[in-house]
């Protein structure tokens, strides 16, 4: 679902009954990016909040060139990745092996044929399994289709490391769900249920 | 060449054989097992691509809590631009000016009158001294 151009227009004219429309047809969205990147129900939703606050003095400058959605990602991608460094800085580590993790062997059942769906229930566990490096890159370009050189600017890395991790995380994720081994996550918290909109 | 030199290269295969030599495309051609093995990236980047439109549920209280706090500060943000709209009106602006204005000739007429008095009387002061 994207937004109507009128409720854009309304919100970029300051309506707050545009922002409640807005907020209502994209919050699942933003709380998805946000959640994958971050890997935890907590953090995401602080990052959700953030957005909208950012949205909120940036709508002005959404000059339709890219679809809604896709700008959408980037502000929230952006308030997201600001988040990790945050969490980075104070948790004193900001490796690629970083964020020390709980065992949840049983999560993925490896080596059976699974249905897509399901496959993707998986990946989404296994996402969570991958260090903070890894994963956002994969989720920015994998999922979101970022190119390598935004992701390296919005990561501060090169667009050649942004490529190096796609393909280690790539690497990682595909024998986390084909090899026998535990899988290992950050938060073992997953979100209520799942839905589109 | 090996299957694992073959294997490195398959995370980036799936976008197409880029950099790849040409062994690789050979070494698939023939080698079941690494065929396979692409095969899986494959069904990754597709699953992957097709998450984006999957959404997670948010907390529940999550959507209330943003459209609220949003509203409140986009009305606050309207009515603080609405009123440097006002200002920079021109129907506005040039009446406040013309007041503005009228209140500084206004000020300044009054101070060179009481300085205009202060001089007098300081020369009738010196007149009467010097009579005495």
């Amino acid at each position: 679902v994207d937004v109507p151009p009128s409720v854009i227009e309304a919100c970029k004219r300051g309506d707050p009954r545009a922002f409640e429309e807005l907020v209502r047809l994209t919050h699942r969205r933003v709380y998805s990016v946000a959640f994958r990147l971050l890997g935890n129900p907590d953090d995401a939703a602080d990052v959700s909040q953030e957005t909208y606050l950012k949205l909120l003095r940036a709508i002005r400058t959404f000059r339709g060139e890219a679809k809604f959605s896709t700008w959408l990602y980037r502000v929230t991608s952006s308030v997201a990745i600001s988040a990790l460094r945050k969490r980075a800085r104070r948790l004193g580590e900001l490796s690629l092996e970083a964020e020390a993790a709980e065992e949840l062997p049983s999560l993925i059942d490896p080596g059976r044929e699974v249905e897509r769906k399901e496959l993707g229930n998986q990946i989404e566990i296994a996402l969570r399994a991958l260090p903070t490096g890894y994963r956002t890159v994969v989720v920015m370009k994998d999922i979101y289709g970022f190119s390598l050189e935004e992701i390296g600017k919005h990561l501060g890395i090169t667009e050649g490391a942004a490529k190096v991790r796609l393909f280690r995380a790539r690497q990682r994720l595909k024998d986390m769900l084909h090899e026998e081994r535990p899988v290992r996550v950050g938060n073992p918290r997953r979100p209520r249920s799942r839905g589109t909109s | 060449v090996e299957h694992r030199e073959v294997r490195e290269y398959l995370p980036a295969y799936v976008n197409g054989a880029g950099l790849a030599p040409a062994e690789v495309a050979q070494h698939l051609e023939t080698c079941d097992e690494c065929r396979a093995e692409l095969e899986s990236y494959r069904e990754l980047a597709t699953v992957l691509r097709g998450l984006a439109d999957v959404t997670l549920e948010p907390p529940p209280w999550l959507e209330g809590v943003v459209a609220r706090a949003i509203s409140e500060r986009a009305a606050r943000l309207a009515a603080v631009r609405a009123g440097r709209e006002r200002l920079t009106d021109p129907r506005v602006a040039v009446p406040a000016g013309l007041a503005v204005a009228a209140g500084v000739a206004g000020a300044l007429i009054i101070r060179g009158r009481r300085r205009q008095r202060r001089r007098s009387l300081r020369g009738r002061v010196r007149s009467a001294l010097a009579q005495a």
